[in-house]
């Protein structure tokens, strides 16, 4: 059995302030209906920010740059004044949504508008828990890399979905040997509790290991609810685990950030291909 | 009775013997009978239900009150409840053509067992089709499928991406659109440091921009193209899956119903179009984004744009694949026999319901209703011809049927553009029906004459009776036939002189001594009555007495306007003489109908004579009250006086006739022989007692001919002049040829049989008139001449002293001149 660095089991955990990044998209709507119900379930407070992106407000001033239009694969100039007032109109859908989102759910909430460069302003929000959309595949969208540059970065928990994905009542957490993937366990039983759900863990190692861990995380919670475990081996690579949860209708999937296999472009992937929120821990 | 003429009480009435039946009630008929009699009827309905071949339809013809249901009933139950039923009839849709749906024949029972299992499948093919789309394999597939087209794109852009970085640029996407940036440590360069640039690099990057431009334009143009190939993709792999989960759940159904080919084929044409349609089935949320390949429900099936569909099975897209039994045999035991009382155009020939769905009417093959020629094929069909006649296109839709020998439903409404909405043209179901139609006989004659079809579709005529024997069996045949009356209509049992009573009432209605009345309606009504008068009086069982009070009180409730002539009569406002003697007048007899209710009334009829050219005018025919037939018995005197007394010399004599106190019209010869008495006593100057009527028609040889309605115009006289008072002188004349008509009331009978009034049958002139004036007819001599103080004689001299007057008058008359002065 592992010993947890001293720091680690001294930090606070509890999750008060859930960051949600709104960019009124398909993937972000996403993101929030899932912040709200982890919000719901925490009693945290749900922060939403929407970031004027300060490479696209520089755009207009370049002489050398013209926009190639989506649908016309004509070029154009590119006018301040029109992406300006499509970022403003932006921003106020987006409150909008968090509005009625959080409303809905009853959750407190706040909303922010910064410019500066989307990564960063993320990561100077703060809060106990980042939310973000994935965006799929759609290759319209282009490549994003705000994930990849939060999940390098941040030390707060982050929760990735793509559009389509819904937070289930089901918890899967992976247990891998790596650093954090006590905490995973903790915080996936913790969740599977508050909701009255089962929890399966999927172990790397041999059970008796994750059993006594088991026993360990549950140990703090004495006088809870009964909660329900079960064990199952951890497919190898992304892929796999990706085919796996999906195949178990696993409703929410939390990796501890060190985990071995799970680099940021690979977890991007996860996130894709695995049709459920994957909560970061760690 | 010393005159040979007159008829003793016991002519008047035939009795039915109570004691001749062998039963004390009803209750012990062990076989009673729906029908008596109808031999030409009923040989003619057993030969039109056996005769096979197209045409031999049957008319039941006859009038109203005969009951011709019955008995053709009788005939078809018999013959259907050996003929094994047909087979049921469903309709399902048709692939090919959707507004065609298809009929479907199946062996008894097999319909509804069908239409059971293919909806079974149905609820289970959207759980067995999501469980397939939600499997592991689908989505591996699907994803593998949609993750080879993203990538390809995807590494497109990413490759054009890669390219950008090489000359220090990045694609970065806009609310709009791409642009293509310069970067400079991920971040896009600021315009000052890019003006900062010196011009060669700047023109570097122009071109760079440029041609990386034109590169991202092509890739986007490819991009409709690479959507469509991806759909087709996912939309093969949606019909590859749904056809190995199909397959398995519709094998069961093909091998249960492998005899069936067209079911085979059904099933097959049905689960080609599931696979075809998968997505549609599985509606917009399963298996992924819907968008991908049309939702939308089938055009014209209901639902498709309306309210919450009721059942699963009702939603539109698992409408089309039921099966609709139209028509179940599967619990008959035989042919069927129907009786559509109200024979519609849509009652026949099926009708197709619509429903509203958003205010538009729309329909599909579910909504096909059979009419009565789809669920009597194969057996028979009973319809009543004048209700068929009188719904409007029945008729002609019943003829139309039977001569393609197909059912084909059409709705008048849309012939006529009444309605204008989508509509279907079922598969027509070929026919093979027995159908009998009941009616009147001016119907069938009318049809016969003016429908040119009908010979050909109906060419059995099953001719029903009004009347049958008295005589032989006829009377216990009758009894067994009140037997079942009243065992139909549970009513009290009816004693053997109650059944006596009945009978002898049928023969009254029938006019007729020696028939009985087949009028089954008139029947019915007084058996019922009677029980109800019985039921009054507390009593268990019906005897004579309660069905002579129904026949009383019906008389009563009916005779209002007989009781207000009569009483006229009697108050003298009409007059007529029921004692003494006069000259050309006598009383004749008449009978008014109203409604079921006859009843005769004496008319006094006058002639007067004067000198003329041989001519009888009938004041009535000269005012043209007076119909054909009176008119022509009038004539008819004329024949008979030149005849008899004129054979040498003219008839110089001009003599005029008159109904008095008649307003209406008159019709019937029946008052012939009293005309031809008023004339003999007018130019005989011979008084006729007026205490006697007469009635009988007279032909040329002074022969009395037998008229109808005898017995009310007896009974007529007999009521006037018993309100006055008998007075034992008075009586009627009737033709002889009518005494076996006779069935007079029992209290005329025994009025009859104390003295009190008479009844004299006369088979002549000559027998009526010595009646009548008291003195005997008198034969020509051999000299030619009667004998003195008789009828003849009497008459004879004032023709001839007419004669002589006109001689004298009218020189040239006579002589065969043509001088008319």
């Amino acid at each position: 059995v592992r010993q947890e660095p001293a720091a680690e089991r001294g930090r606070d955990r509890t999750i008060r302030r859930i960051l949600v990044a709104l960019d009124a998209s398909a993937d972000s709507a996403a993101a929030l209906e899932a912040a709200t119900a982890l919000a719901a379930l925490f009693g945290a407070e749900l922060q939403g920010l929407y970031v004027e992106d300060l490479n696209l407000v520089r755009l207009p001033e370049l002489s050398l740059v013209t926009e190639i239009d989506l649908l016309t694969g004509e070029p154009r100039r590119l006018l301040p004044s029109e992406l300006e007032g499509h970022l403003r109109r932006q921003a106020a859908r987006a409150r909008r949504s968090l509005e009625r989102v959080a409303g809905r759910a009853r959750v407190r909430w706040s909303f922010r508008v910064v410019r500066g460069r989307v990564g960063a302003e993320l990561l100077a929000a703060g809060g106990d828990l980042l939310t973000l959309g994935v965006r799929g595949h759609s290759p319209r969208r282009g490549p994003g890399s705000t994930a990849r540059e939060l999940l390098e970065a941040t030390r707060a928990s982050v929760l990735l979905l793509r559009r389509g994905s819904r937070l289930g009542r089901t918890v899967h957490a992976v247990f891998d040997g790596s650093r954090d993937d006590r905490e995973a366990v903790r915080v996936a039983a913790e969740l599977a509790r508050r909701q009255g759900a089962p929890l399966t863990v999927l172990a790397k190692s041999a059970a008796a290991e994750v059993q006594t861990v088991l026993e360990e995380v549950l140990a703090d919670a004495e006088g809870r609810p009964h909660l329900e475990v079960q064990i199952a081996p951890l497919p190898d690579g992304p892929a796999e685990l990706a085919a796996a949860v999906r195949r178990q209708g696993c409703g929410l999937l939390v990796l501890p950030r060190a985990g071995e296999a799970l680099d940021p472009e690979a977890l991007i992937q996860l996130v894709r291909r695995a049709h459920c929120p994957v909560l970061v821990v760690g | 009775v010393a005159d040979p003429l007159e008829l003793p009480a016991d002519a008047l009435h035939r009795w039915t013997d109570p004691e001749a039946f062998d039963f004390e009630t009803t209750a012990e008929v062990a076989d009673p009978l729906d029908v008596v009699g109808q031999e030409r009827a009923s040989r003619a309905v057993a030969f039109g239900i056996g005769m096979r071949g197209d045409g031999f339809n049957i008319f039941a013809l006859g009038p109203d009150d005969v009951d011709k249901r019955t008995l053709v009933c009788r005939h078809l139950d018999e013959r259907a409840a050996a003929e094994p039923p047909p087979p049921d009839l469903c309709y399902v849709h048709d692939f090919d053509q959707p507004h065609k749906p298809r009929s479907l024949r199946l062996p008894p029972g097999t319909g509804r067992r069908l239409s059971r299992d293919v909806d079974a499948l149905l609820q289970e093919l959207r759980p067995a089709l999501e469980a397939a789309f939600e499997s592991e394999e689908y989505q591996t597939r699907r994803q593998a499928v949609h993750e080879e087209a993203g990538e390809s794109q995807q590494e497109q852009f990413e490759a054009l991406g890669e390219r950008a970085r090489e000359r220090g640029l990045a694609l970065i996407r806009t609310p709009m659109g791409f642009v293509f940036a310069p970067m400079k440590d991920g971040e896009v360069v600021p315009p000052a440091e890019l003006e900062a640039i010196p011009e060669e690099e700047q023109q570097r990057l122009r071109l760079a921009i440029e041609e990386l431009q034109k590169e991202l334009q092509q890739i986007l143009r490819r991009m409709p193209r690479h959507q469509r190939e991806l759909r087709e993709r996912v939309r093969e792999l949606h019909r590859e899956v749904a056809r190995l989960t199909v397959h398995d759940l519709f094998e069961p159904l093909r091998q249960e119903y492998a005899d069936l080919e067209a079911v085979v084929a059904h099933l097959d044409a049905v689960e080609a179009d599931v696979i075809e349609n998968v997505r549609r089935l599985l509606g917009p949320q399963g298996g992924g984004d819907g968008a991908e390949d049309g939702g939308a429900p089938a055009p014209g099936f209901l639902g498709g744009t309306g309210g919450p569909p009721s059942t699963a099975l009702d939603r539109p897209e698992l409408r089309r694949y039921r099966v609709h039994v139209v028509v179940d045999h599967g619990d008959s035991k035989h042919a069927p026999v129907v009786y559509q009382d109200l024979p519609t155009h849509p009652n026949l020939v099926g009708r197709i319901e619509y429903l509203p769905v958003l205010g538009a009417l729309v329909t599909d093959f579910n909504l096909i209703k059979a009419g009565a020629l789809h669920e009597a094929n194969g057996g028979y069909l009973i319809l009543d011809a004048v209700r068929l006649l009188t719904q409007p296109f029945a008729w002609e839709g019943l003829k139309r049927s039977l001569q393609a020998g197909e059912v084909r439903i059409e709705s008048p409404r849309e012939a006529l553009g009444l309605l204008s909405t989508v509509t279907l043209d079922p598969q027509p179901v070929p026919l093979e029906i027995k159908v009998v139609l009941l009616g009147s006989p001016l119907l069938y004659y009318l049809l016969s004459a003016y429908d040119p079809d009908f010979g050909d579709l109906f060419r059995v005529e099953a001719d029903f009776d009004d009347r049958l024997e008295r005589g032989g069996d006829g009377e216990r045949l009758y009894a067994r036939l009140v037997a079942g009356l009243v065992r139909r209509h549970r009513l009290r049992p009816f004693d053997r002189s109650a059944v006596a009573r009945v009978i002898e009432r049928s023969a009254r209605l029938a006019g007729d001594a020696e028939r009985l009345s087949a009028l089954g309606r008139a029947l019915e009504e007084l058996v019922r009555e009677a029980d109800h008068w019985a039921a009054e009086a507390g009593d268990e069982v019906v005897s004579g007495r309660h069905v002579e009070r129904a026949v009383g009180e019906w008389t009563y409730r009916s005779s209002r306007i007989r009781d207000r002539i009569h009483e006229e009569i009697e108050r003298g406002t009409i007059f007529i003489d029921t004692g003494g003697a006069k000259v050309g007048q006598i009383n004749g007899l008449s009978v008014l109908q109203l409604g079921d209710f006859a009843f005769g009334r004496p008319s006094r009829i006058t002639a007067r004579v004067r000198l003329g050219k041989g001519e009888v005018v009938d004041i009535e025919r000269e005012v043209e009250l007076a119909g054909p037939l009176h008119s022509k018995g009038v004539l008819i005197l004329s024949g008979f006086l030149g005849a008899r007394y004129a054979t040498d010399r003219p008839l110089a004599l001009a003599a005029s006739l008159v109904f008095e106190q008649s307003y209406g019209g008159v019709e019937g010869d029946s008052a012939s022989s009293a005309e031809l008495y008023a004339l003999l006593s007018a130019i005989g100057e011979i008084p006729l007692r007026q205490a006697v009527a007469v009635t009988g028609s007279v032909n040329q040889h002074g022969e009395v001919q037998p008229i109808g309605g005898v017995n009310e115009k007896v009974e007529g006289f007999f009521d006037v002049c018993r309100r006055r008072g008998l007075t034992g002188e008075q009586g009627v004349l009737i033709p002889r040829a009518n005494v076996k008509h006779l069935m007079l009331r029992p209290d005329l009978v025994e009025a009859v049989r104390e003295g009190r009034f008479h009844v004299w049958a006369v088979a002549t002139v000559d027998e009526g008139m010595e009646i009548l004036s008291g003195l005997s007819m008198g034969e020509r001599d051999a000299e030619g001449r009667f004998p003195e103080g008789t009828v003849n004689r009497l008459v004879d001299d004032r023709l001839a002293e007419l004669a002589e007057r006109a001689k004298e008058l009218l020189p040239g008359n006579g002589e065969g001149g043509g001088e008319d002065a």
